[in-house]
């Protein structure tokens, strides 16, 4: 049965990836075909000029396409596509590609016929103004010179020297966006000395960006920075090969560059402040978790002793009560709970038993380890109330009713004709043969213990994962939402994955390898 | 200046259950035994001010964030500008970091003399150096400050540093308004933020600034703290901390204030307020309440391109048939103040003798049926041979703008105009007016200074692909506004002003509706609450000993 369960395991966990994979597209799908955009949207947008909202949509990738790229084109695809048009255009927009894609744009200008002669001349005229660093057009052979030094090769030899000569430097400043990707390579490669001065160059060649900080923490960030910045913008300075093109048509989509960070466990930046959504998950995740589980562990606790009871003394007085008392509790809204408790027992009006807002009271830090997790305690006891007593009275609802069908099967009336007490019989012969429910609702309760909850998080003031997504809904947080609903969506495949193989070892007769019948 | 949607969006749609609870309770004891229950504050808080904010800002640096609380918490607290405003209306202007400012060649050239010892909370010197690098930073295109750049690029020329406490700034034309863009601009440390790039700085969480607060803490989500700064240049502030507390339900926030947990809640909802204030002795005894008057203006937006609207007496009836007084006093409920002109009402040249069109249905029958007469009898009037239909655009967040419109919506109808009310997002909103393809809407002006400059909002040369959604053109009310953004006497400029005030009006180059504001509650300890232009400066705040507060 161990190895039917690797087996079963594996698939599942094939299928698992598969279903996320189709929860991710059908989200992604729906969160960016929601009417306005991050970029457009936001009621401080009239004020932003174009170029500014369209450098901001291309940060987050929303000028590609969703899914399928038909035309994907790098930036040696674009001065291909220029060279066709630039009696219309002039030359202007073949500079703005750089010198990343002179030598095959030269090429492409004098190959084409039905252009004029000296467009070629003209455009290296043109693209030695902006980067006087290159060779000369007037001395013999300086045409060639000029395409020579722009050889990716020689390029990456150069930077190789980077931190070593500093000759290498200004040589790279000098070469424009041609430099870019070798410098890029060293830089991200992160090594001291060669790796400051690539930052340098990077700097100085685009513009953005900051140097290395000292100390390892800030030196990380930074070059997690460049590396950021890298993957957003590698199309305008990488010249795609044709094989890479025909990827390109899923490769440089919305989608993939979303997978592409996913992969790397890296969910991008929140569009609302710039912070990495992996903080602000890290910050509202520990929180939620917390009170989560305290409710999961209160409710199961519970549930079953007040199951057991029920099943035990069904239809006596004691047993309606209860069971009208659980039925009440189940119909009653959470945040309707939650107010009549603050109302109640938080020093508004009536009593003041417990704190109404927040974690720990103000000032908390300067308390002892001991009375600060009693105030700690104290703030959890009405949030996790309301977020447990709705599961608590559904868990023993199942569980009686399971119980109850246990209780009328034969080897219930055979451990009873033994003389066995009641007691023994509830609790050792038919309690774990009707721990199933148990187990199905745990699966798919796996999803709220990260979800959280909006109401009781905004009633009580605790910034967990709950708030954290409804705020990003709000603020069409893409990065956020997709971080936040496909953490969600494994959990909840890992849940249900989890509650399958606790069927197999709670019940025999269920098997999971089904290349084999079940054991008799 | 900003475009807003003219009513509050940033409540929740739960909002609505919990007023409505409340009123359940209401029949509930009255809370008179919270006196014995509710705790006065420890002796040792006494000298921390907990103010209620309602939303997490995303950033502490304005001009990066261009977010209000952010605005609210750092400038002048812990970031200072050049210049500020004085308290209480007409705001002049007084030196912050500057301590004079010489203006010359008619307002070209400004010429700022320093403050001298200061330092950066760090203990570094602020010199001129900083501001330099301060503009570098918000005139770069790479840096996302794109509202604070366009306030400011149009008029500078150049700037340059004079000597470690001199700066001068070369304007292009002359200007006005220019001087009273600078307190809106906090002066950043050229130290700090040098090395690196400004839109992701680690200091937009942290800041560090020459202002009378220094920044402490901010745990995400849940409260922001600031401490007064021992080593300030000036009069040292006097509550030693401020602690902005993130409550997003304002239900939950009155509950925390009448458990004495919180002492300033600045931005409430004008029906909560009430109903809490009525039911909640200890709330009444602990809180006066305190009212913030938002910079800016609400309107409805026609769009004179429309042939429809092309005739002021078609114009008029409309504004005539809208019952603004209903809107404020029975929608708005203390949340907004009725307004005649354009014109900000905090501002000095806002024309106060400018009645407010007042709704007259009968009048605006009679004005009608001179210009669309009902001539085939259907019930609905005839425009230029066309039946006087027009669609009004809501965006769809805004609660209170759909309910007052669905009001209006049935006066022009028995006035025999056919109104469809369409609710749009505001992202398709704002693309639709910009293309001027659309009838009515609704628009909000934020000012960023007490000064109201209309150019933008009305002036023809700004219809095509400027902020003129409404296309709005007036040869002389053109040539008023342009003289206005030039006049440098003070004198000058209000009577062009009054004259565009009344000349706007008569036009109704759009129907001014009302000023939001702010109503909030603040706690009786606190003493001379002073405010100023934008907002309160909490710097200037005292508070009174505890013992003293609860003898009263």
């Amino acid at each position: 049965m161990r190895e039917g369960i690797g087996r079963y395991i594996v698939r599942r966990l094939g299928f698992a990836c598969l279903s996320l994979l189709g929860i991710s597209v059908v989200t992604f799908a729906l969160v960016h075909l929601a009417p306005g955009d991050a970029a457009s949207g936001g009621q401080g947008s009239a004020l932003v000029s174009r170029e500014a909202a369209e450098a901001q949509r291309r940060l987050f990738f929303l000028d590609l396409p969703l899914f399928f790229n038909a035309d994907p084109l790098g930036v040696l695809g674009r001065a291909d596509r220029l060279c066709g048009r630039v009696a219309v255009h002039g030359i202007a927009g073949l500079l703005r590609c750089g010198t990343a894609c002179a030598p095959s744009v030269a090429k492409g200008l004098r190959r084409c016929r039905s252009l004029p002669q000296h467009l070629q001349s003209s455009y290296l005229k043109h693209l030695r103004a902006a980067h006087p660093a290159l060779p000369s057009l007037d001395e013999s052979g300086g045409k060639k010179a000029l395409l020579d030094r722009l050889d990716a090769a020689r390029i990456d030899r150069i930077a190789a020297k980077l931190g070593g000569e500093d000759r290498a430097e200004s040589d790279l400043v000098g070469l424009g966006s041609a430099a870019v990707p070798a410098v890029i390579r060293v830089l991200l490669k992160g090594q001291a000395p060669s790796a400051d001065a690539a930052a340098r160059v990077a700097r100085r060649l685009v513009g953005v960006g900051g140097a290395l900080a000292p100390g390892a923490v800030a030196r990380r960030a930074g070059l997690k920075r460049w590396e950021e910045w890298w993957y957003q913008h590698q199309r305008d300075y990488l010249r795609f090969s044709a094989g890479a093109r025909r990827m390109g048509h899923l490769t440089e989509t919305r989608f993939a560059k979303w997978v592409g960070r996913i992969a790397s466990l890296d969910f991008g930046y929140s569009l609302s402040d710039g912070r990495p959504v992996s903080e602000k998950l890290a910050e509202a995740l520990p929180i939620t978790l917390l009170l989560s589980l305290l409710s999961l562990l209160l409710a199961y606790v519970l549930a079953v002793p007040l199951a057991v009871h029920g099943a035990a003394r069904k239809g006596r007085g004691d047993e309606r009560a209860i069971s009208l008392l659980l039925f009440a509790l189940y119909s009653t809204p959470s945040f309707w709970m939650a107010m009549m408790l603050v109302m109640l027992l938080g020093g508004v009006g009536y009593a003041d038993v417990f704190p109404i807002h927040g974690l720990s009271s103000p000032g908390a830090e300067e308390l002892t380890a001991l009375n600060w997790l009693l105030d700690r305690l104290w703030h959890l006891v009405l949030p996790v109330f309301c977020l447990s007593y709705g599961s608590l009275a559904v868990l023993s609802r199942y569980q009686r009713g399971a119980l109850l069908d246990a209780l009328g099967q034969d080897y219930i009336r055979t451990a009873r004709s033994k003389g066995l007490s009641e007691r023994r019989v509830i609790w050792r012969h038919a309690l774990p043969n009707a721990l199933l429910p148990m187990i199905t609702l745990l699966g798919l309760q796996f999803p709220y213990l990260i979800g959280g909850s909006v109401i009781i998080e905004r009633i009580f003031g605790i910034p967990g994962m709950g708030l954290l997504a409804f705020e990003a809904f709000l603020q069409r947080d893409y990065p956020l939402i997709m971080a936040v609903s496909v953490l969600s969506a494994a959990l909840t495949l890992f849940g249900l994955l989890v509650a399958d193989i606790l069927y197999a070892f709670v019940d025999p007769r269920i098997c999971l390898d089904a290349g084999k019948g079940p054991p008799s | 200046m900003k475009l807003s949607i003219p009513s509050a969006t940033r409540c929740f749609s739960t909002n609505l259950l919990w007023v409505s609870l409340v009123g359940v309770l209401a029949g509930c004891p009255p809370s008179d035994r919270g006196k014995a229950t509710a705790k006065e504050p420890a002796p040792g808080k006494a000298s921390t001010l907990v103010v209620h904010i309602d939303v997490n800002p995303p950033a502490l640096l304005p001009t990066i964030h261009p977010d209000q609380w952010a605005v609210r918490i750092t400038s002048h607290n812990v970031y200072e500008a050049l210049l500020r405003y004085s308290p209480n209306p007409p705001y002049g202007l007084e030196g912050e970091l500057a301590t004079a400012w010489k203006i010359e060649e008619e307002g070209r050239v400004l010429t700022f003399e320093l403050r001298r010892g200061v330092r950066w909370h760090d203990g570094k010197p602020f010199t001129a150096r900083d501001v330099r690098f301060t503009l570098d930073r918000i005139l770069d295109e790479k840096v996302r400050a794109a509202s604070t750049r366009a306030t400011l690029a149009p008029h500078i020329e150049r700037y340059e540093v004079l000597g470690p406490h001199r700066f001068r700034i070369v304007c292009k034309k002359a200007s006005p308004f220019f001087l009273h863009a600078l307190p809106a601009v906090p002066i950043i440390p050229e130290h700090i933020f040098r090395d690196s790039d400004l839109n992701h700085h680690p200091r937009l969480r942290s800041p560090l600034g020459t202002g009378p607060y220094r920044f402490v803490r901010w745990r995400s989500g849940r409260d922001i703290t600031l401490e007064r700064h021992k080593g300030y240049w000036g009069k040292k502030a006097s509550i030693e901390r401020l602690v902005f507390r993130v409550v997003r339900s304002p239900q939950q926030a009155l509950r925390l204030a009448h458990r004495g947990e919180l002492d300033f809640l600045p931005r409430l909802h004008g029906s909560q307020l009430g109903s809490a204030l009525e039911n909640d002795v200890v709330l009444r005894r602990r809180f006066r309440r305190i009212q913030h008057v938002t910079p800016g203006t609400s309107y409805v937006l026609l769009n004179h391109r429309r042939s429809m609207f092309s005739d002021v007496r078609v114009r008029r009836a409309l504004s005539l048939l809208l019952d603004v007084e209903t809107i404020v006093t029975h929608l708005m409920r203390g949340q907004a103040k009725r307004i005649s002109s354009l014109y900000w009402m905090g501002d000095p040249d806002c024309d106060q003798g400018l009645r407010p069109t007042r709704f007259d249905p009968a009048a605006a029958v009679k004005l009608l049926d001179s210009v669309a007469a009902d001539s085939d009898g259907d019930g609905i009037r005839e425009v230029g041979g066309k039946p006087f239909r027009f669609t009004f655009f809501v965006v769809a967040a805004s609660r209170t703008t759909r309910r007052w419109a669905t009001i209006y919506q049935q006066q022009l109808k028995k006035a025999g105009i056919e109104m469809t009310i369409k609710p749009v997002e505001w992202a398709a909103y704002l693309q639709a007016i910009r293309r001027h393809d659309f009838d009515m809407g609704t628009l909000g002006m934020a000012f960023s200074a007490p000064y109201s400059d209309l150019y933008l909002q009305f002036h023809s040369s700004q219809a095509d692909d400027g902020q003129n959604y409404g296309a709005y053109s007036n040869p002389e009310a053109d040539r008023l506004m342009a003289a206005i953004r030039r006049e440098m006497d003070p004198k000058k400029r209000r009577a062009q002003g009054t004259r565009l005030q009344h000349l706007l009006a008569a036009d109704v180059a759009a129907i001014p509706l009302f000023t939001l504001t702010e109503p909030g509650l603040l706690s009786r300890r606190v003493q001379g609450a002073l405010s100023t232009f934008p907002w309160y400066r909490l710097a200037s705040w005292r508070l009174t000993n505890v013992s003293a507060a609860q003898k009263r």
